[in-house]
């Protein structure tokens, strides 16, 4: 990875990028209100408009949900192609989804369509511009509801105006281990952003993930969105790559021990609960983007963060695990992955 | 340290929010995350979903009673079930009840005119088209532009003129 690709998708630091737009069928009642048969009709109608549309039929293929295996809808939650709530109510719903996944549409969510585009790194202007084309498409055949006022019209107020959600997973082991994350948020100025992590043992986030996404639709363009959310995740970025180069140069030591000691953990263990597999990933993935490791890319540690749930390492052996099997067959893989690749620097 | 919610359960997920200069910070256990969205990307999407039902329901805050009074003649939603599921019923339900809906409107958003993208039909309506060229005639005008100016009026005139037909 060269240094010029990494400041414009900041890969050393943001995961993924997510875009999603709400919309929903102007005839048809919202979720609540929605019966079977017309919640069928609904779903029957955008399934028209798929095949009606050469292109959409091109990129998507239809899954209705309540055919599918249980293993396979968890992973589709773990990789997050759906809701968990999306997982667990499976009649009168169905998947629109492209074939390396990057796209999937909802249907019969909470709103009636639910059409959301996925990126490696910060990309949310390349994500936003695959949604709208999508939309424009689905728009050609389909009655959207919509208000000159209040814009596209949802089922929960908090989606009105853009129906648009944009959120950037972003990796800040160094804010979090300084505490600096909420004072970093609470300079983020005046468009409604969420900042959401979670806290694992004591005060120290789990994976050092975080994800920072608009609170408010209505009001604001697509663009002034994406521009803000921009804005704040120049900020977090600039801050968190500060904090990684004074531990590289003030506490050299003792930053590079804990990296390739994770490091030596992954390539070693027996057995890896997901929860312990994860907060080593992220010192791997600190490691690589400081420079100190090679042989692995972000994207292939993104990959290999979709696939260590349980659904997931349940799924590469063909049927569900028990816990301590799958911590066996987790370390197996992580063994597998990466012992002949990682090369310290 | 102790779930800022139930104040029963140790905290594990940390939200924070920024709205309109407002800033929310909450340390919360498993248990009250999941009602406040967990961590995925999804959690984005859910996360404010009660706001509608609690602004609804705070007399004292947000008027003199809570509101009631109607029916969607589309769904058959009334103001009580939109205030108890924090959500309306239907499209309709915006019109139905617009007057009620809009100052929580107002306030979840700090504003309330849609300023993004349109649907198709919307985009090319007639209507639209006259008052975006408005728009740019006023701001030509303002700018002192006048050539600019002279070409959009025509435009206009061409397109009111075709309406009337």
């Amino acid at each position: 990875m060269t240094g010029s690709s990494k400041l414009t998708d900041k890969k050393d630091i943001a995961v993924s990028t997510r875009v999603r737009l709400a919309r929903n069928l102007k005839e048809y009642p919202f979720a609540t209100k929605l019966d079977a048969k017309r919640a069928k009709d609904m779903i029957s109608a955008v399934r028209d408009a798929l095949e009606k549309s050469p292109a959409l039929n091109a990129k998507l293929k239809y899954i209705a949900m309540d055919g599918l295996d249980d293993l396979i809808i968890q992973s589709f939650v773990e990789r997050h192609l759906i809701s968990p709530e999306f997982a667990n109510s499976r009649s009168e719903r169905a998947l629109l989804l492209s074939d390396d996944e990057h796209i999937s549409i909802m249907l019969n969510e909470e709103d009636h369509i639910r059409l959301q585009v996925m990126g490696d790194g910060f990309c949310p202007d390349k994500c936003l511009k695959e949604a709208v084309m999508l939309d424009m498409l689905l728009d050609e055949t389909l009655t959207i509801a919509f208000d000159e006022e209040l814009g596209y019209l949802t089922h929960c107020p908090t989606n009105l105006g853009t129906g648009l959600r944009a959120s950037v997973m972003m990796h800040l082991p160094m804010l979090t281990r300084f505490g600096e994350i909420s004072r970093m948020v609470a300079d983020t100025g005046k468009i409604g952003i969420a900042v959401r992590g979670v806290y694992g043992e004591g005060s120290k986030a789990k994976s050092d993930l975080y994800q920072i996404s608009n609170q408010l639709t209505l009001g604001f363009s697509e663009d002034e969105i994406i521009e803000r959310l921009t804005g704040i995740t120049d900020q977090i970025t600039a801050r968190e790559r500060a904090l990684r180069k004074a531990a590289m140069t003030d506490a050299r030591d003792t930053f590079e021990d804990r990296i390739f000691r994770s490091a030596a953990i992954l390539r070693s263990a027996r057995l890896l609960s997901a929860g312990e597999a994860e907060n080593l990933i992220s010192d791997l993935r600190l490691g690589v983007a400081c420079n100190l490791i090679s042989g692995i890319d972000f994207d292939e540690i993104s990959r290999i963060l979709y696939e260590i749930g349980p659904a997931g390492i349940s799924l590469k052996n063909g049927s569900s695990l028990p816990p301590n099997d799958r911590d066996r067959q987790r370390a197996a893989y992580m063994r597998e992955t990466l012992s002949s690749r990682l090369k310290a620097i | 340290m102790l779930c800022e919610n139930c104040k029963k359960r140790q905290a594990t997920t940390y939200l924070k929010t920024v709205s309109n200069n407002e800033i929310k910070e909450m340390r919360l256990c498993d248990e009250c995350a999941k009602e406040f969205g967990g961590f995925d990307f999804f959690s984005g999407d859910f996360g404010l979903n009660g706001i509608l039902s609690s602004l609804m329901g705070q007399p004292q805050t947000y008027g003199k009673a809570r509101p009631t009074g109607g029916v969607c003649p589309v769904c058959g939603s009334t103001l009580e079930d939109i205030s108890e599921y924090g959500r309306v019923g239907c499209a309709n339900c915006y019109d139905t009840f617009h007057e009620s809906l809009m100052p929580y409107i107002r306030k979840i958003h700090g504003s309330a005119v849609h300023t993004g993208r349109v649907p198709g039909r919307i985009a090319k309506s007639p209507a639209r088209r006259i008052k975006e060229l408005e728009t740019k005639l006023a701001q030509a005008v303002a700018a002192q532009e006048y050539e600019q100016a002279a070409v959009l009026r025509d435009e206009l005139k061409a397109l009111k003129e075709g309406g009337e037909k």
